[in-house]
């Protein structure tokens, strides 16, 4: 085994480092959001609201244990969350501040909800959604 | 030999998944929510501006889980730093400390908001808790400003203003939602005059 040997004997494991790289960059490839970054987050909505107006939602098969609302430009934005109870449509958390606002303890362990987001200004702005999960 | 490359093939490609392939997907998802150790620390700068983070951190251990931080965690909040503000009814405002600035919240109604130091130091962290743990017909506005704002002037929803004191760097009130409720609060700031909507919303009902 001279060193010219080397690169034959690693040749199959940069093979393998491509091939899982391929696959790895596939994964991302049409992924439908929401998209949980790690087991318990999911972020949502993610474009521009109209002003004074919720946006898409996120509707989770276990309940969220928090939801929060971010404003992610520069300025003073003020942006709302809001949770309603999927089995009944109780609004069990409705909340407004700027740049960015947390549901805090308002969510129970308890049915599944579903979670917005909203615009709380008169100009038209992104607002990022994210739920917490168990 | 060909099962040895087959072998070295599927290492080379478990390794990449596994440790490239997790970086590059956190990525795609947007790469906006990073894990943040939570600060162990004040901010030095903000506590210049702000009395109630020269005080010592509350010893009352119960509010480090009453703010559900979670959702907060990409701040680098730390409730064990946690300060107690002002007092309205049996709530209590509570100020955090975070990597970023500082993070805004009660007692009983835990985390609502949390700013960076050019945020707080403006005394623009600011919010209203329109719906949940509090009665259906009250909403709790609460904010957070710094030492030089003694008093908030507030624009209610009837068109007419009324004037608040700020005790301990914070305001925390319910209101009765049949009655004018405070839409923006203005004061001075470092010199500067400031108007900021208080959360409740201008728009539609406050109904829950």
């Amino acid at each position: 085994m001279g060193p010219a040997s080397a690169p034959r004997r690693f040749g199959p494991i940069v093979t393998g480092v491509v091939l899982g790289l391929v696959i790895a960059l596939g994964a991302t490839v049409g992924q439908p959001r929401p998209t949980p970054a790690h087991a318990m987050d999911f972020f949502y909505c993610m474009h521009l609201v109209p002003p004074f107006t919720a946006c898409d939602q996120f509707v989770g098969s276990i309940p969220a244990q928090g939801n929060r609302a971010t404003y992610p430009g520069s300025g003073t934005v003020s942006v709302c969350e809001k949770v309603l109870r999927a089995n009944d449509g109780t609004q069990i958390s409705r909340r407004c501040a700027n740049t960015t606002v947390a549901s805090g303890t308002d969510l129970p362990n308890g049915p599944a909800n579903n979670c917005f987001v909203g615009n709380n200004d008169n100009g038209q702005h992104t607002v990022n959604g994210k739920a917490v999960t168990a | 030999m060909r099962s040895k490359t087959i072998a070295a093939s599927m290492l080379g490609a478990a390794f990449a998944t596994a440790v490239i392939g997790t970086t590059v997907i956190n990525a795609a998802v947007g790469g906006s929510d990073t894990t943040v150790q939570p600060t162990e620390q004040v901010n030095p700068q903000l506590a210049t501006h702000f009395a109630i983070l020269r005080k010592p951190a509350s010893s009352d251990t119960s509010l480090q889980s009453a703010q559900s931080a979670e959702v907060m965690a990409d701040t680098g909040v730390n409730p064990s730093l946690t300060r107690t503000g002002a007092r309205a009814g049996s709530d209590l405002a509570l100020v955090t400390p975070s990597q970023k600035g500082l993070c805004l919240g009660s007692k009983e109604l835990g985390i609502l908001t949390c700013g960076d130091s050019a945020e707080a130091i403006s005394g623009t962290v600011v919010g209203a808790i329109i719906c949940g743990r509090l009665p259906v017909d009250q909403v709790e506005v609460l904010g957070a400003f710094p030492d030089d704002v003694k008093q908030v002037e507030a624009e209610l929803s009837d068109g007419t203003t009324a004037t608040y004191p700020i005790n301990d760097n914070t305001f925390v009130q319910q209101f009765d939602k049949s009655r004018p409720v405070p839409l923006y609060f203005s004061f001075t700031a470092g010199g500067a005059p400031q108007r900021t909507r208080t959360g409740v919303p201008t728009e539609g009902s406050l109904a829950c």
